[in-house]
């Protein structure tokens, strides 16, 4: 195995449940357990616990914290409430996206990153090249471990475990420090699957121990843990993006269809505002659709997408198979020209295969039933 | 550890072949499918059609990969598996018995001599890791 990658405080745990370890971002990560369909299906049915500890962290203080990250970000951070998370993104002058990150208020001054593990470096220099010295910046990844519970049984479990933390009261999107089984966490119900659940971030030395317990008092509920494979098909099926295909720094938020995280009108100043002004007055050239594909076989990123002529207009982002569906689905970036029509053929290997296009989400979501805080 | 039953003959590529005369019954192994994960699609020749020792003959999709089948033999396919290609998961559950792919009518019965004994097989997997 390669000696060049990182493993994440987990590692272990992968190994002793037989898991398939590949390299994702510089990282040794478990691609599946039992099965990428049976762990997808586990999440949505019962509960899903995905070890995301690659992730990055980044602790920015400061009395101007917000007003310097707001030069950077395209959502509002001075709507974020104390103990709040908000999607944001990074843009460069283009408007294409440096990172999508998730923003925490953790005090008056203090504002946490959780920043995708790819991205990590570039996020960290871009911020020092930018926040003024009034900012003072922490690299907490290394030292913070962050497990995902996602599903049905997601708040149940983690009432077994911790009842004195009050976990029905915390809405979507919202955070806190609480503690389980004497393991100090910072709490999100924030996900990547569309199903309720949490984000738990710790101490690296515990995450081996908050891992175990929630395996085996998560198992009764049908707890299984998910690897990276059943996390981009959960994430597919809910059309949330994934930078590298979906966002990249050639590819605008507005493109990728998320205008409602890129506040033009409530902002006056952010890096990209202006590229992204011009691109909205004349139309983003390329748009993301989703598909469901009427074949078995799945429509991968950078298969080509045409109309039933076989005009070439575009090409696919991510695809994946949906258990939910039974059948093949896939997001992918079309020229606006041809963005009204409904199917399009897609082609892979020799064979052109049909597809339509939907509306997103192609699962429901259910996350918007915690929506009460 | 990977299954590797005896009495078949292996390839580099994964593929078992089962010889009885000249018939060749082919699939792929316990290792392939494992490595692949949860299969979604195989693509197979057609009854009639002719196969080429070395030469892909077609494809096994997963969620997460896509794979070439590479001919053990030569010869005229005689017998396609229907059932496994309407439900290409019998490959990840029985990759030897129900998730055999094509029986092959052998044109020269020497084209198994340079593949695998299951013991070289097994050695083979095992380096891979």
């Amino acid at each position: 195995m390669n000696a060049l990658l990182a493993r994440t405080p987990l590692y272990q745990n992968h190994l002793a449940l037989k898991a398939r370890m590949v390299p994702f971002a510089g990282y040794e990560m478990p691609v599946q357990y039992q099965g990428v369909i049976e762990e997808t299906k586990a999440c949505r049915k019962a509960v899903g616990l995905f070890d995301v500890s690659h992730m990055g962290q980044f602790s920015l203080k400061g009395k101007n914290v917000v007003s310097q990250l707001q030069k950077l970000a395209t959502n509002q951070l001075s709507k974020i409430a104390l103990g709040q998370a908000q999607y944001n993104f990074l843009c460069n002058e283009r408007g294409g996206v440096i990172d999508d990150i998730i923003v925490y208020r953790r005090s008056e001054d203090e504002l946490f990153l959780c920043v995708n593990a790819s991205n990590r470096l570039a996020d960290w220099d871009w911020l020092a090249a930018h926040l003024d010295k009034t900012v003072s910046r922490v690299d907490l990844s290394d030292e913070t471990a962050l497990l995902a519970v996602q599903g049905p049984q997601a708040e149940s479990l983690l009432t077994k475990l911790a009842p004195q933390s009050d976990w029905g009261k915390m809405g979507y999107y919202w955070a806190k420090e609480t503690s389980i089984c004497g393991i100090p966490v910072f709490a999100s119900r924030t996900g990547y699957t569309g199903e309720d659940g949490f984000e738990l971030y710790l101490k690296s030395d515990k995450a081996s121990q908050l891992w175990d317990l929630l395996l085996n008092e998560g198992s009764p509920l049908g707890l299984q843990p998910c690897g990276l494979g059943a996390r981009d098909t959960l994430r597919l099926e809910m059309g949330y993006p994934l930078h590298g295909h979906e966002l990249s720094s050639e590819i605008t938020p507005l493109q990728a269809g998320l205008n409602w995280a890129v506040k033009l009108d409530s902002v006056p100043e952010f890096m990209g505002r202006k590229a992204l002004i011009q691109e909205k007055q004349v139309g983003p050239r390329v748009l993301l659709k989703a598909l469901t594909v009427q074949d078995k076989r799945i429509a991968r990123q950078g298969y080509e997408i045409a109309t039933p002529d076989k005009v070439s207009v575009g090409t696919i982002s991510s695809g994946s198979l949906s258990p939910h569906l039974g059948c093949p689905i896939a997001l992918g970036f079309i020229s606006k020209e041809a963005a009204h029509l409904s199917h399009f053929l897609i082609k892979v290997r020799q064979d052109w295969v049909p597809a339509s296009v939907t509306t997103l989400p192609f699962v429901p979501s259910q996350v918007k039933k915690r929506k009460d805080s | 550890m990977a299954s590797v039953p005896s009495g078949l003959n292996y390839t580099k590529e994964h593929e078992w072949v089962l010889m009885e005369d000249n018939i060749a019954t082919i699939g792929i192994t316990d290792f392939a499918q494992e490595s692949l994960g949860d299969v979604t699609y195989i693509q197979l020749p057609k009854e009639g059609e002719t196969i080429s020792k070395n030469d892909p003959f077609g494809v096994v999709e997963s969620v997460k990969a896509v794979s070439d089948l590479y001919a053990p033999v030569s010869g005229r396919v005689i017998e396609v598996n229907q059932p496994l290609l309407d439900a290409p998961e019998l490959v990840n559950q029985d990759p030897y018995t129900d998730g055999w792919m094509l029986k092959v009518e052998v044109k020269d019965p020497s084209d198994v001599e340079d593949l695998m004994e299951p013991k070289e097989y097994k050695d083979y997997i095992e380096e891979k890791g």
